[in-house]
């Protein structure tokens, strides 16, 4: 008998030990994805901030506004800290408390949709445009519409760009641009390396198209020869052309080809353009100056020019920190930028990545009231990117930020160096060894000699073709990759591409989206 | 029947068998309290995970609106479906889907039973593990290291078959863009991938059939194949014939990475590599739209349940006792 109840017991207790690793705590769920995107356990640990959403309960007053950042650096150790610091100040101005979760971009494309599908509480979603029609037509996010009025003049201020567009969709604002680079330039980086051997520098400074780089390609293709001389971009559905203007309205169905002056919507793959780029790549394919296996490949270019296999690629980025930044993504690789085209913006370009309020959030107008503070605010800003002043980070006597006497990266207790994710990189201290007006240089860059398209302010929202989307973006799968990479011939599968394209209901599209710019410029 | 009328004649004889039967129910239920207790999370599981969303299957009906909800959204009819079933690759879709899963189902159960036999009649007990583990290994290795084996082994630079074939002196072929070869390469992995968890499953049937059986047929002089065709096998038949119920079930369904990563999302064979879910993962992947997702997901658990009844009524015919219900 006592057996009995012992054995009883012990499966009590072996089942009761089963539900309590069942239940877990909703607070550290935002903390799973930090520790995958940090890299390592113990930055997760200790970049996990006291939640403090827990914390505001005390105090009914107070509101927390809980911010949702993806970020392309590491998620930084001992936020906490920092966020103690950033509170003090909130509390003072606004009586708010800001929480902010760092999360990789990896873990924050599954993360946020699945938050914003459960309704879970957040105030501020960092993320790109391209998701916002269909979230905007789920209810996923708040129109600010109505908030914007009471910020408007000091946040506009805030871009020194003069006017500034707010992303929407059919008149729903969804999204408060960040501040940085808000326009495209087709440009090309080579290994500088390969160019300093066989001393091309000055050559391919000079290049101002791709037929010189062609040209260009045939010549350091006889020196190189076993190299590729480019890498093309391969993501799951192939990259983008970076070398052809177009206004998509943000997506390629159905483009703007004058950006300028257009008013027609036209096929993409049907345009001189398209042919010429891809014939061109058809070219370096078959003479060996790509990846044979470039259609089916899945990793970046970084990884080629990085290991010494590529000896180029494109890019749409041509900003001032923008060499810096891409041969920080080649593992420190020395580039040369150079530029084949114009530079323009388009919807897609400027609200590349946008804050928005979901509509999860529990009071939208004092969410608003935050964004236009830390757009505003130095302090924070410097906080968020660099840390305590004096323990992770000195201020030079010019003006610079840098670290503290003997202290790196590694060492300081913070260091995010994430300026374009954050609510107003403008306002934080140029880092050490970066130009003293570097944010200048950017505002400017913003708006000198940019062909401003007509669609500007315009996304198209293609609730009403979802069906032909569907079919097109099959059709694609089974093409695109495989004609811009150069693999097939472009004069016998781009018909083919397009006959498919058009049984799919690429003109239902086209005619859907020409209306709505249609209904834009008529309201402009 | 016989026995109802019976009851219904004797009412005092069904009042003393059911007391009995409630003394030895109580008595039963004490007796098992800790294994229902021990089956409690289980059952617990299966409630949240599996029953209590299903009234979310509405969504496939909804024009979703996250600020409104699920239930109060607007209806929408079945247009939810269209995207899947008027599209122009439906036909396609369907048959790569349903195609696949059938020679899935048939050549599983053949190597299957097959692999089996022949890892029980090894005699050495450690010899034996070790070939049962190695079978099972294959299925536990994550699909995308699966896909970059196959690319190995096939790829059209470095690929090791294709090394074979130039010093053979024939041309090296392009697998990943000649559609032809797919069923075969996508057949292959998966058995190599999927065979192992079934004949696990084999090899105890046959570890649990009673020695003196065989030995006894041995005895009397059965040969190993008589022993094989009149005891093994119909010993067998319960446990293939459940295994392939439960894959019949998700006949509409199909092993995404299988079909998606091991083809290296190759545009030129996708003629011969889309299935229903690959489609719909395209299809839906810049859409975001959960709808039409739940849509495809209805769509294809509807299919899968009408192939169970199908097959399961067809087993009840031949032979009832092996039917799942």
């Amino acid at each position: 008998m006592k057996k009995k109840v012992m054995s009883m017991l012990l499966v009590l207790t072996m089942a009761a030990g089963l539900f309590a690793g069942c239940g877990s705590d909703p607070a550290n769920t935002p903390d799973a994805g930090n520790g995958e995107s940090g890299g390592s356990t113990q930055s997760a640990d200790a970049g996990t901030p006291a939640p403090a959403p827990a914390e505001s309960t005390d105090d009914g007053d107070v509101y927390t506004v809980d911010m949702y950042l993806l970020t392309p650096a590491e998620v930084p150790q001992g936020l906490d800290r920092v966020l103690e610091e950033v509170n003090k100040i909130t509390m003072a101005e606004l009586n708010m408390k800001l929480n902010v979760v760092f999360l990789s971009f990896a873990t924050g494309a599954q993360q946020i949709p699945l938050m914003l599908s459960s309704g879970e509480k957040f105030d501020i979603r960092f993320g790109g445009s391209g998701d916002a029609p269909n979230y905007v037509n789920s209810g996923y996010l708040t129109d600010l519409s109505d908030l914007l009025p009471a910020v408007q003049d000091t946040l506009n201020a805030s871009y020194g760009t003069g006017e500034v567009e707010y992303a929407s969709v059919n008149g729903y604002i969804y999204g408060v641009p960040m501040h940085k680079d808000q326009v495209f330039q087709p440009t090309v980086f080579f290994a500088t390396d390969i160019l300093e051997k066989h001393d091309l520098m000055d050559e391919a400074l000079a290049i101002t198209s791709i037929e010189e780089l062609d040209q260009f390609f045939e010549k350091v293709s006889a020196l190189e020869p076993d190299m590729w001389m480019t890498a093309p971009e391969i993501g799951v559905n192939g990259g983008r052309m970076k070398t052809i203007l177009y206004d998509g309205l943000g997506d390629m169905w159905g483009v703007l080809m004058d950006l300028e002056n257009g008013t027609t919507i036209e096929n993409l793959f049907e345009t001189e353009e398209f042919y010429e780029y891809c014939r061109y790549m058809h070219k370096w394919y078959q003479n060996g100056w790509v990846s044979q296996s470039a259609a089916t490949d899945t990793e970046s270019y970084y990884t080629y020019i990085k290991t010494g296999q590529a000896f180029s690629f494109f890019s749409d980025f041509s900003h001032p920190l923008s060499e810096s930044d891409q041969e920080a993504n080649c593992g420190g690789k020395d580039l040369t930028m150079i530029t084949i085209g114009p530079k323009y913006q388009t919807t897609e370009t400027a609200f590349q990545f946008t804050y928005s309020i979901p509509s999860s959030s529990e009071d939208p107008e004092k969410v608003m009231q935050m964004i236009n503070f830390m757009a505003n605010s130095p302090e924070i800003n410097n906080l968020l990117n660099w840390g305590i002043e004096g323990e992770d980070y000195i201020v030079t006597e010019d003006g610079h930020a840098a670290f503290p006497e003997g202290k790196d990266a590694d060492s300081v207790a913070y260091h995010l160096d994430g300026g374009w994710t954050l609510p107003n990189q403008y306002l934080c201290y140029p880092w050490e060894g970066k130009d003293i007006d570097i944010y200048d240089q950017m505002k400017a860059y913003n708006t000198e000699n940019v062909i401003q398209s007509v669609g500007l302010g315009c996304q198209w929202d293609s609730a009403n073709v979802t069906n032909e989307l569907a079919a097109v973006t099959n059709v694609r799968d089974k093409y695109y990759k495989e004609i811009t990479t150069g693999t097939v011939d472009p004069d016998e599968y781009i018909p083919l591409f397009n006959e498919k394209l058009y049984a799919a209901g690429l003109d239902k599209i086209i005619a859907e989206k020409q209306r709505q710019l249609d209904e834009f410029l008529a309201g402009k | 029947m016989q026995q109802g009328a019976f009851v219904k004649n004797a009412p005092c004889i069904k009042k003393g068998v059911y007391m009995k039967n409630r003394k030895k129910m109580i008595h039963n239920v004490k007796r098992f309290l800790p294994l229902y207790i021990m089956t409690l999370p289980a059952l617990l599981y299966l409630l949240i995970n599996n029953y209590m969303p299903m009234p979310g299957l509405v969504l496939a009906f909804k024009r979703f609106n996250a600020q409104k909800g699920i239930y109060q959204s607007p209806w929408a009819g079945f247009s939810n479906f269209s995207f899947l079933i008027q599209s122009r690759e439906f036909p396609i879709i369907l048959r790569n889907t349903i195609l696949y899963n059938v020679s899935f189902i048939i050549l599983d159960l053949i190597f299957g039973v097959f692999l089996a036999i022949l890892i029980t009649e090894i005699r050495k007990l450690k010899a034996r593990k070790l070939a049962q583990s190695l079978v099972l290994f294959p299925f536990v290795v994550s699909i995308i290291i699966v896909s970059y084996m196959v690319r190995s082994f096939i790829d059209h630079e470095s690929g090791l078959l294709n090394h074979l074939l130039l010093n053979l002196g024939s041309g090296s072929i392009q697998f990943y863009s000649k559609s032809q070869y797919w069923p075969f390469i996508l057949i292959f992995v998966h058995l190599w991938k999927s065979i192992g968890y079934g004949c696990i499953i084999y090899i105890s049937t046959i570890l649990g059939i009673d020695r003196s059986l065989l030995e006894s047929a041995a005895l009397d002089g059965a040969s190993w194949f008589q022993r094989l065709r009149y005891i093994t096998l119909p010993f067998l038949k319960p446990t293939m014939i459940t295994l392939s119920l439960l894959s019949v079930g998700r006949i509409c369904n199909s092993d995404f990475g299988l079909f998606y990563q091991v083809p290296q999302n190759s545009g030129l064979v996708m003629d011969v590599t889309n299935t229903i879910d690959t489609f719909v993962y395209r299809a839906l992947l810049t859409q975001n739209n959960v709808a039409m997702s739940a849509a495809a997901g209805f769509f294809q658990s509807v299919v899968g349940f009408t192939f169970i009844l199908i097959f399961n009524g067809i087993t009840r015919k031949i032979s009832s006792e092996n039917s799942l219900f």
